[in-house]
């Protein structure tokens, strides 16, 4: 099959004169100018914010002094916030993920952790109905868009006006002119990927690394799924209604109607009840302990802290070391059901990814925010570490706490600094053949469908 | 050159085309004459090679069409009722497009000689085609099978809806392409311009054959008649 190079550049110059191709690629250029506009928008506030993080900590702490000078730390501690971040990965403003759900910042307290861990800002469901139109969005659901437009009707439009039998009575080989047609729609779509791809990463001011790389491989290989998924139904040799009307539907079960039942069929086979548990656990171990007697209650804490045991803890009044004892001993007490919280999460993650792997939409949504590193594990690992650095604080001022020390005789800011997680590269090479193993598939039975429905005599009535 | 021996075609219960034998010799326009639904186009699938026969076979030039359906294309070329091209590149790209597809690279000198051959006005070779009437894509047709050298021309209701001078330019150029050598199969309901053009005329019924004139033999009013009482 020899394609002549002269008819592919007069194949590209019909294409590209043609209504449709101007139209597509304007509209996709303007969605994707604002989705780079929306990803630096959004992620650029968690940044500011973020970065008022220490000042706002730092006066935060010079007003708990100042409230509490002349009191014990045991008081005093009680109050102040210890702010966590989570920063955003460069490439987070290509694909935002669930950072605009989940918290970037959490301020923890002294007091019993996992209550506070699930504390979040409340968002707009109006917004979260809409979603967000990232640079991924753009890809993942408004390529396909573009992709059926340039193609649905390859050859039917031809066969439906007439131009088809031309071709057919003139060309030496039918293959070489649908691949002709079909490999300038590529180029066409793969110049107009590169050039997005490009602008994003300029817009957005993406490292020029490895994880970009990787985000390119994956929209390649989408964009490549995408059309392979054209060619098999252009090659089913039906009208491009049908080709239209087909593609549409394809891309909506894909895109969100199997990514909705996928959902519920993943919360329905691994329900997490554990989340409210946890919370309800942790706070009636909390408020029992007000009515329990405080040995019991202390020797937990000491099961875990020996070092304290030597400090006397009065049975009938109120102290600042069984205070904390208490709301400890309430993680203590929900630790178990935090754990499997956490666990079945993470099952969830690994189920969706399974799944993936029959929906090539997932498996790209879901390659992107690991590269991007704003997917659900990548939040729980946040989560890790606030409650690492909630660990840190605890055993910071339990020496002040117990031995009875004035508020303003310790370093109030010489408690171990937060450290935010560093980026993580998540491997994202199953996706990856995923995509590849369907692109592959496809044009395995689009071969087979040209084959019969074009190269050899069609016999019916309006051949 | 064309020859259809028993050629027949059935659609389940329906004969579209039944025991056609025929020959059209080099050099000869044969002009089909028809109702809608007498086998005509089925006739001119046939020898396109779009279609398979149910019984009998239809050659090109000695060669079986169903059996070698993309050898005989180079022998052959195509003119529909509607020339319709690629509306977003001219005359002249058309041309070479199509040249090109059927294995023959042309310069833009040769490309505008066939061009005008065909008929066309120079200055509509660089015109996009989507400009064109029917009768200058008609002429960009011709010109197709000019280009491609083909030994039979097969025409499907060329002059339908086209102008009385645009009909009478197209006859004009078909027959000088017979006497250049090519065979013309032309399916037509066009009594007048079938006993203007053609060699002999065959006057089909129901997918039958029903009878054969030499043209010079009958007057057009004649024709007229014998298609009347035929049909």
């Amino acid at each position: 099959m020899k394609i002549n190079h002269k008819v592919l550049l007069l194949e590209i110059k019909n294409f590209l004169l043609g209504k449709t191709v101007l139209t597509g690629v304007v509209s996709l250029l303007v969605f994707g100018f604002y989705s780079f506009y929306h990803g630096k928008q959004l992620i650029g506030r968690q940044q500011q914010t973020m970065a008022s993080v220490p000042g706002v900590q730092k006066q935060h702490l010079q007003q708990i002094l100042a409230h509490g000078t002349g009191k014990m730390v045991g008081t005093t501690a009680y109050y102040p916030f210890f702010y966590t971040t989570n920063p955003a990965s460069p490439w987070a403003k290509f694909s935002i993920g669930q950072r605009d759900v989940n918290p970037f910042t959490l301020k923890v307290k002294m007091l019993a952790i996992e209550g506070q861990l699930y504390d979040s800002e409340l968002t707009n469901p109006l917004t979260l109905l809409v979603g967000n139109l990232d640079a991924s969005f753009v890809f993942i659901f408004l390529f396909p868009l573009l992709i059926i437009a340039f193609t649905y009707n390859v050859v039917s439009e031809e066969q439906e006006n007439g131009v088809w039998k031309i071709v057919q009575a003139t060309s030496n080989g039918i293959g070489a002119a649908i691949a002709g047609k079909l490999m300038v729609r590529l180029a066409v779509i793969l110049v107009t990927t590169l050039l997005v791809f490009t602008a994003a990463v300029v817009a957005l001011q993406l490292p020029a690394s490895l994880p970009t790389l990787k985000l390119l491989i994956v929209v390649v290989l989408y964009v490549m799924f995408w059309f392979t998924v054209s060619v098999l139904i252009i090659a089913l040799g039906k009208s491009s209604s049908f080709n239209a009307t087909a593609l549409v539907c394809i891309w909506i079960f894909l895109a969100i109607l199997f990514p909705g039942v996928a959902n519920i069929a993943i919360n329905n086979s691994i329900p997490v009840p554990e989340a409210a548990e946890t919370a309800i656990r942790q706070r009636e171990g909390y408020h029992a302990k007000w009515d329990e007697p405080k040995k019991p209650t202390m020797e937990k804490f000491y099961a875990v802290y020996p070092q304290y045991r030597t400090y006397p803890i009065p049975e009938d009044s109120y102290s600042p070391g069984w205070y904390y004892a208490m709301q400890f001993s309430g993680d203590l007490e929900s630790a178990n059901s935090s754990e499997k919280l956490f666990e079945k999460v993470m099952q969830r993650q690994t189920l969706s990814e399974r799944i993936a792997s029959f929906n090539p939409v997932i498996a790209a949504q879901q390659s992107l925010n690991k590269v991007a590193n704003t997917d659900l594990t990548s939040h729980i690992r946040y989560l890790q570490s606030v409650k690492a650095h909630h660990r840190q604080i605890r055993e910071y001022f339990y020496p002040f706490i117990f031995v009875d020390t004035p508020t303003e005789s310790i370093d109030w800011a010489g408690y171990p600094a937060y450290q935010p997680k560093q980026y993580v590269n998540e491997p994202v090479f199953a996706g990856m053949i995923a995509i590849l193993v369907w692109v592959v598939g496809s044009l395995l039975f689009s071969l087979i469908f040209f084959k019969r429905n074009f190269i050899k005599i069609i016999d019916t009535q309006n051949a | 050159m064309l020859k259809a021996i028993d050629l027949t075609k059935r659609y389940g219960g329906h004969t579209a085309l039944n025991n056609l034998n025929l020959h059209v010799r080099q050099g000869e326009i044969f002009a089909l004459l028809g109702q809608n639904g007498a086998g005509k186009t089925t006739t001119i699938n046939l020898f396109l090679g779009f279609i398979e026969p149910t019984e009998g076979s239809a050659s090109i030039n000695g060669i079986s069409v169903a059996e070698n359906s993309q050898k005989i294309k180079e022998y052959l070329a195509y003119i529909p009722e509607t020339v319709m091209l690629y509306p977003n590149l001219t005359g002249l790209e058309n041309l070479e497009y199509f040249s090109l597809l059927a294995g023959f690279s042309y310069s833009k000198n040769e490309l505008g000689k066939f061009l005008t051959t065909a008929g066309l006005q120079t200055q509509a070779f660089d015109q996009r085609l989507a400009g064109y009437s029917k009768g200058m894509r008609q002429k960009v047709g011709i010109a197709i099978a000019v280009a491609k050298r083909a030994k039979v021309l097969l025409l499907d209701e060329p002059t339908s809806g086209l102008d009385p001078k645009a009909s009478n330019e197209f006859s004009q150029i078909i027959k000088t392409l017979a006497a250049n050598g090519t065979a013309i199969l032309m399916a037509t309901h066009d009594i007048f311009r079938a006993k203007q053009v053609a060699s002999r005329i065959g006057i089909m019924k129901e997918g039958n054959l029903q009878s054969v004139i030499d043209a010079a033999s009958i007057s057009a009013n004649e024709l007229e008649s014998l298609y009347l009482k035929t049909v």
